[in-house]
């Protein structure tokens, strides 16, 4: 890799968007870009192509599952990975069949941020997004 | 690299305080909810509505450094869930979500977590000198009378065992302890509680090994996180519980020397290593590891490969060199994964390299692993 990890966070809540920002800039040194909500994403993934993307499960609008549905649809296959309040067991099968690289619960602790997303991108490099 | 932690802590503190100001804003939504409870006018679109705040809240609450929020917004969140919908018991869970708001507007933003401790503090004492591991000494909180039987035919052979009905209860014996063992789902013993727990004189350092039956690793996760403990997931077998209490006794004699000029890094493997029962000695260069390894002589030492003063690879040589210290296995950090520096670091000595970012557990496991220890 010959540049930061540049990743797309995509939630509507403002605080957790920064505070993913903080922890990813400053302890992790990768580069971040954010969105409020899924038709943004759609729009902001037409002119870049980040190397992973956090994507918020509850949003108004389109939610986080249908704005995954919508990049596989027009071929975007970015690692995508979901981030989610109140996770269960099932929820979390059913992201990883979705294709997604891996599940984040929220609340997760800000210190270790960097390292989780840094290790669930090197996992997906070896296991490519995208159902079999 | 201090100065981005202290910008890091910085901004993390602004964002508490802006959080804080949002809970003002919140607690009014809630206030708003009981009332509709208490009226027994609430709607399918209010009781929504406030789940989708709770469920927010959730999520951000303890990531901003406010557990009971995260805590008390999901109880919320659960019984708004609840069909059909019953007013008093979510009026209760609101109000208590609400004194939750309360007390952290009226506390004011915590301390940063990550922030280090004062230069002159101590950081574990060589003090008390622990139990012989003939001879341990434990105290278990439980109130299972199964667990009770548990915990005899594992222990009471070869250890002192304290129990405890209650977290309320227990207190620190007269002898040193070294671990303490707690059931999770014990109704005195809740995951939210152990924080008292920790406060309480002479157990704020011991390790915790906790028992639960909660298999929602989220659930887990966030008791683990908050309080830095181990956790043991039930059935427990005694011979599960039996190793992983000998492994941690066996930690509590164990020291290590991490040396790291970035203070994330430090307090990240600190935090980690004191959850074992490691005693820590921080080293913010090259110079401070040569002091603190000749002065502790630790069972292991975490060593950065790019540090002022004296770099790491140029440490570890000395280590090496010297007689009172070649034999402590040194662990390299470093931030650059080049084989040829591997196999620098291995050639001089290394008995492991591990290349950052780094998960803090990865650091551990392979520190347990080079020290013998199980887990």
């Amino acid at each position: 890799m010959t540049h930061p990890l540049h990743i797309l966070c995509v939630d509507d809540e403002e605080d957790i968007q920064e505070v993913v920002k903080l922890c990813l800039e400053m302890a992790g040194g990768f580069t971040i870009d954010t969105c409020t909500g899924g038709a943004e994403a759609l729009a902001y993934l037409t002119h870049a192509r980040p190397d992973l993307i956090l994507l918020d499960v509850m949003m108004p609008g389109m939610d986080g599952p249908a704005t995954f549905a919508a990049m596989k649809a027009r071929g975007m296959d970015i690692p995508v990975v979901f981030m989610t309040a109140r996770v269960r067991g099932a929820e979390v099968s059913q992201y990883l069949d979705m294709g997604a690289v891996g599940v984040i619960p929220k609340p997760f602790d800000p210190v270790s941020l960097a390292n989780e997303v840094q290790q669930l991108w090197s996992a997906s490099l070896v296991k490519p997004p995208g159902p079999a | 690299m201090s100065t981005i932690g202290q910008a890091f802590d910085g901004a993390l503190e602004g964002l508490r305080t802006r959080y804080l100001a949002k809970l003002g804003e919140v607690a009014a939504e809630f206030d708003k909810l009981i009332a509709f409870c208490d009226l027994d006018a609430l709607t399918p679109e209010i009781a929504a509505a406030a789940a989708g705040l709770a469920h927010r809240l959730v999520g951000s609450g303890q990531t901003l450094g406010f557990p009971d929020i995260s805590r008390d917004a999901a109880v919320l969140e659960t019984v708004l869930a609840a069909d059909p919908p019953q007013p008093a018991v979510i009026a209760k869970a609101a109000k208590q979500l609400l004194a939750a708001c309360r007390g952290y507007i009226q506390a004011g933003p915590p301390p940063v977590s990550s922030a280090p401790p004062p230069v002159t503090a101590p950081v574990i004492t060589d003090a008390v000198e622990p139990p012989p591991l003939a001879g341990p000494s434990l105290i278990a909180i439980h109130a299972d009378p199964l667990m009770g039987r548990l915990l005899e035919d594992v222990f009471a052979s070869h250890a002192h065992i304290t129990m405890f009905a209650s977290i309320a209860d227990a207190v620190a014996p007269a002898y040193p302890a070294g671990l303490l063992i707690v059931d999770l789902d014990s109704p005195g013993s809740q995951p939210n509680m152990l924080g008292d727990l920790r406060a309480k004189p002479g157990l704020a350092e011991l390790p915790i090994l906790a028992m639960t039956a909660q298999r929602k690793s989220a659930a887990v996760a966030r008791a683990i996180m908050g309080t830095q403990l181990e956790a043991l997931l039930k059935p427990v077998t005694p011979i599960e519980l039996d190793a992983r209490a000998n492994a941690a006794l066996q930690r509590r004699r164990l020291s290590v020397v991490i040396g790291d000029d970035d203070r994330i890094v430090r307090e990240l493997l600190k935090a980690r290593f004191e959850t074992q029962g490691y005693q820590i000695h921080l080293a913010h260069d090259g110079e401070d590891v040569m002091t603190l390894a000749r002065a502790h002589l630790p069972s292991i030492i975490i060593l950065d490969r790019e540090m002022p003063k004296i770099e790491g690879v140029k440490v570890l040589g000395m280590l090496k060199a010297d007689p009172a210290t070649q034999h402590i296995p040194v662990i390299m950090l470093t931030s650059k994964g080049q084989a040829a520096e591997i196999s620098e670091g291995r050639k001089a000595g290394a008995a492991d390299y591990i290349v950052k970012p780094f998960a803090p557990d990865q650091v551990l496991a392979r520190a347990s692993q080079i020290l013998g220890l199980p887990g």
